[in-house]
């Protein structure tokens, strides 16, 4: 009994040696263990914790205003609200909850917001699901912020217009970034603004500023705790335009009155190529969807002002004016018999009325064609169109806004290598005319007629005067800038000036008429196989004595008779410019 | 000469001074560092509720009421539990009945007797008493325990405990209880393969409603085979394929069993009758889980499993334990200034998981200085079994040490994703006066056996 007992006892020793030693093993497994966790995936858990702990809203930064001439801004920010939410530590039930009162105070953007969130719980991060909402259900929602768990509500600068819908083809709207954007663009990030189209596309890179960011503390159910640190964001640089509001918006409103309410209208200054106005009608509401806009018959995203190509009719007149002082060998005096009808070959060409005797004076200040039909003849294609291409038709005017069109000059050259038959004197007739293949963008009447008021400097035209940083430092400066010559002798442009002066006291731009000013002008029609003539109106303007320090074009789309739809427009950019004596009173 | 053999100062050392400095000093200190790292890291944990002071004062209550008990407990003999042994079972099961019938139910769990100005979970105390009664049966039929009939008692009476604290229900305790009774027969002498054939059936048990629940929210579906679909069927819902499946099982079995029998290959019947065992317990625990529990319940069984299924449940509480023990790296983030126990990611951080918030803001060296202070505790037990004056005191050091053992792996395993989530305090630094007041119970009985290791 002793002896089984003694061995039970040795026994129940070895064993709990046994049992020690595997509790002690067990022990050294969990320190392992711990090492392990804490050593060697110590910094990986930590950033885990961090990223538990903290959540990242980046802010957007104020874009740069854009202001005119006169310092008036067009383009400003506004403040707005948009929603953030993430998704961490917030279970499906919560989230539903959330997502219902979200929706109860924004019942008309529910899918987006179900989107949104949706987003937000796949990739674990902070998603603004929501922006510029409107203020009665912001303050709400900031107010209920304790039962939406992950919710939040901040301020951010959106795009203002000071002047609802204005020169939008020329100034464009900023959007959300798209991912084809977004791969192009490495400094980008998804939910960024960005400028789409026109200066706010341009000038992205000085408009746009730098993001800024908040760091917040949050606790386990997404509440924040408080800001760990904010980088506060900096606004984007300001551009300076040439533009003037006054101006501008006499032309867009000139042209939404207008008979078809299309066309375009260019004011430039005739002293710099500065441009002043630049509008294009109709305009574009950005709220619109795209697709609807693409289809819409009056073309709405089509820049009429720098892409649109026309046929100029008589504005072209002008040209055969200069090139026919110049000559100097016709006798302005010079009678020709208009009966309505020219005959060139076999074909018949017509004017716009029985002029009956003109002279050169005035077949230009009644826009006779069959006189001019017969300078053309005089002169020849060569001619004309050197003195076009002097003048800057068939070539970009080089304004710093995307997309310009070329225009049309065509020539006998042209015709042989494009058309591939001969010249015939038709093709002058209608060219004396503006007429036939030649095609010219609004810039380029502009341009024109700024050559004409100078004395013949092409200037490049430009929007953009200055870019100034936010802290006043001049980034960038236009200076205007000389692309060509109109080589003309002094006493021609003299004469020029006289005749369309004369064009403007007693002719077809009487609608121009400032006796306080000196303005010289041309009306356009241009018949075009599409439909109704285009109108067109050319003109200068300035005080008497100055230099004219104004130059503008206005065109009309299918507008008909160019001195009875553009014209009131051009007299109303001038009455803009220059305010009558009276209606200051 | 004789007077020379029993020197005078021996006889002059007085019954006061020969009981201090038999006390273990050392356990009793260790104790007290652990208790009062705990309070220290309970205030951390509960300070963002602004109700701290409410905590360290229950926390010192208890504890206070923990040393006296520990005092009490030493200056009684533990003999005296051997006489009661069985006493103090009947005393434990009644304990658990009641709280069956009387308990409060918290969070889902009936396992609360309230006593007006606080809560008791007689589940922390009734583990000791289990201890207690095995360690009396064990030194009463040591004999008995070389064969297989000698195990069935007090595996019976492990039984009535686990059935009744799984009904609660509560996991966490039958993780602690049945490791005890492992390591209690196995140095008493229990035969390995018998002990290994339990281990079996009770891992089975606990094992087949795993798998069921498992297969259940998986999404695990099979397509194809019709055996297939109907196992699959069995292990998922409690229906005709369910019954058809485990009957006929036990009946192959036995008819095998039989036929084997027939061909002279005799298997003995021990291990038929554990075989059935296993798919009877293991069925009815299966089917238990599916009536008793609910579906977060069953879903925390197995996140331990798949921590993914379900990752802003349990999984999601393992995950941030984990990151908060990792982010504390060597030194720790200081003290209340755990960003993950300070900003709640940490859950029931004052409670369970209060390792990881040690982890957190003490660092690695604080908390290899816990669980070696842990572990000092575990190791003067089994010390204290080895160097006991008889064999009862044995036992139930060993007992009270794998208690303490198990439990400390089991918690600060859990916390560290090495075992299943299911809500085990961490015995002395946890926050909870029933589970301090039965630690404390432990000790005192443990520096009881002690103090008495020579004749007093």
């Amino acid at each position: 009994m002793t002896e089984s007992l003694s061995l039970s006892d040795v026994r129940t020793e070895g064993r709990l040696k046994i049992v020690v030693f595997s509790l002690a093993t067990g022990f050294v497994i969990l320190s392992l263990r711990l090492f392990q966790l804490q050593v060697i995936h110590g910094s990986e858990m930590l950033r885990l914790a961090e990223l538990n702990r903290t959540q990242t809203i980046s802010l957007r930064a104020p874009r740069g205003t854009i202001i005119d001439s006169r310092g008036e801004i067009l383009l400003d920010n506004a403040p707005s609200f948009s929603v953030f939410y993430s998704a961490l530590s917030i279970t499906q039930e919560e989230q539903a909850a959330v997502e219902k009162e979200l929706v109860m105070w924004l019942p008309d953007r529910i899918l987006l917001i179900h989107r949104k969130m949706g987003e937000a719980r796949r990739t674990g991060k902070t998603v603004r699901i929501l922006q510029d909402i409107p203020r009665q259900p912001a303050l709400a929602l900031i107010e209920k912020k304790l039962s939406l768990p992950g919710v939040n509500i901040i301020a951010e600068p959106k795009r203002r217009s000071r002047f609802g819908l204005f020169a939008g083809h020329l100034l464009g709207y900023v959007d959300e970034i798209s991912p084809r954007e977004l791969s192009r663009r490495d400094s980008y990030h998804l939910g960024q603004t960005i400028g789409k189209s026109g200066l706010e596309k341009v000038y992205e890179e000085y408009l746009h500023g730098l993001e800024g960011g908040l760091r917040f503390e949050m606790d386990a159910t997404g509440r924040h705790v408080r800001v760990i640190n904010q980088i506060l964001p900096k606004p984007g640089m300001n551009l300076h335009l040439t533009l003037d509001r006054r101006l501008q918006e006499a032309a867009e409103r000139g042209l939404q009155n207008s008979s078809t309410g299309r066309g375009a209208a260019v004011v430039l200054d005739p002293r710099t190529g500065a441009v002043k106005a630049l509008a294009s009608y109709p305009e574009y509401n950005v709220a619109e969807s795209v697709a609807s806009l693409l289809v819409h018959p009056d073309l709405p995203l089509f820049d009429r002002a720098v892409q649109g190509t026309y046929p100029i009719g008589s504005i072209f007149k002008i040209i055969d004016s200069a090139a026919l002082l110049e000559e100097g060998q016709w006798d302005p005096h010079r009678v020709i018999y208009c009966d309505g009808m020219f005959r060139s070959g076999k074909k018949d060409f017509a004017c716009w009325k029985k002029h009956g005797r003109m002279d050169f004076w005035n077949a230009l200040v009644w826009s006779c064609n069959v006189y001019f039909y017969n300078v053309g003849l005089y002169l020849g294609p060569d001619r004309l169109e050197q003195c076009a291409k002097m003048f800057g038709m068939g070539r970009r005017t080089g304004i710093d806004i995307p997309g310009e069109s070329a225009g049309l000059l065509p020539g006998i050259a042209w015709k042989k290598e494009v058309a591939r038959s001969s010249w015939f004197d038709g093709d002058t007739v209608n060219f004396s005319i503006g007429q036939g293949p030649v095609l010219a963008t609004p810039i380029q009447v502009a341009q024109l007629m700024s050559a004409v008021a100078n004395g013949g400097v092409i200037w490049k035209p430009y929007v953009l005067q200055r870019i100034v940083s936010a802290d006043g430092k001049v980034r960038l400066q236009n200076n205007p800038q000389k692309t060509g010559t109109v080589s003309l002798a002094k006493e021609t442009w003299e004469r020029l000036w006289t005749g369309l002066q004369r064009v403007v006291v007693e002719g077809t731009a009487r609608s121009v008429y400032r006796a306080d000013l000196a303005v010289g002008g041309k009306t356009g029609t241009a018949q075009n196989p599409h439909g109704e003539d285009h109108a067109w109106f050319g003109c200068y303007a300035g005080i008497p004595g100055e230099p004219p320090s104004l130059a503008i074009a206005v065109f009309v789309e299918n507008g008909g008779r160019g001195s009875a739809a553009a014209g009131p427009i051009a007299r109303s950019i001038i009455e803009a410019a220059f305010p009558s004596p009276e209606k200051k009173l | 000469m004789t007077l020379a053999i029993y020197p005078k100062r021996v006889e002059e050392e007085s019954w006061l001074k020969r009981v201090l400095r038999r006390v273990d000093w050392t356990l009793l200190g260790v104790m007290l560092m652990l208790i009062g790292l705990g309070v220290v890291f309970i205030y951390s944990a509960t300070a963002p509720s602004g109700h701290s002071g409410d905590y360290l004062i229950r926390q010192g209550l208890a504890a206070a009421a923990g040393i006296l008990l520990v005092l009490l407990l030493s200056i009684l003999p533990y003999q005296v539990l051997r006489t009661y042994s069985y006493g103090i079972y009947f005393l434990s099961v009644l304990l658990l009945l009641a709280v069956l019938l009387f308990g409060t139910r918290l969070r889902g769990t009936r396992a609360w007797l309230n006593f007006y100005w606080f809560y008791f979970q007689p589940v922390e105390l009734t583990k000791l008493l289990l201890a207690v009664g095995l360690a009396g049966y064990v030194d009463r039929s040591l004999f008995d325990l070389g064969r297989w009939q000698g195990l069935f008692t007090p595996f019976l009476m492990l039984g009535i405990h686990l059935g009744l604290i799984l009904l609660q229900p509560d996991f966490s305790s039958t993780l602690v209880l049945f490791p005890m009774a492992f390591i209690l027969l196995y140095t008493a002498g229990a035969r390995v393969n018998h002990l290994l054939a339990v281990g079996a059936l009770g891992a089975l048990s606990l094992g087949i409603p795993l798998v069921s629940t498992y297969l259940k929210f998986s999404e695990f579906r099979a397509e194809g085979h019709m055996v297939r679909l109907w196992i699959q069927q069995a292990f998922v819902e409690t229906n005709a394929p369910f019954f058809q499946f485990w009957l006929g099982l036990c009946l192959l079995l036995v008819v095998g069993w039989w036929f084997l029998r027939q061909w002279r290959i005799v298997i003995p019947a021990f291990y038929l009758v554990s075989t059935l065992m296993v798919v009877v317990v293991g069925v009815s625990g299966s089917f238990m889980v599916k009536s008793v529990l609910k579906e977060y319940q069953r879903k925390r069984l197995i996140a331990f499993v798949n921590p993914t299924l379900d990752p802003q449940g349990a999984g999601y509480n393992i995950l941030q334990s984990e990151i908060a023990i990792g982010s504390g790296r060597l030194f720790g983030k200081g003290y209340l200034s755990g960003s993950q126990a300070q900003l709640g990611f940490l859950p029931e951080r004052h409670t369970d998981f209060v390792f990881s918030l040690i982890a957190e803001e003490g660092g690695f060296f604080l908390a290899l200085i816990v669980l070696g202070l842990y572990f000092w505790i575990v190791w003067r037990a089994f010390d204290i079994a080895y160097m006991s004056r008889d064999r009862f005191g044995r036992w139930l050091a060993i007992s009270i040490g794998s208690l303490f053992a198990v439990s400390g792996l089991v918690n600060v395993g859990m916390v560290m994703g090495l075992m299943p989530v299911t809500g085990l305090p961490l015995p002395f630094v946890s926050y909870g006066g029933s589970s301090l007041v039965g630690a404390c119970a432990g000790i005192g009985i443990l520096m009881s056996i002690h103090l008495r290791r020579y004749v007093l």
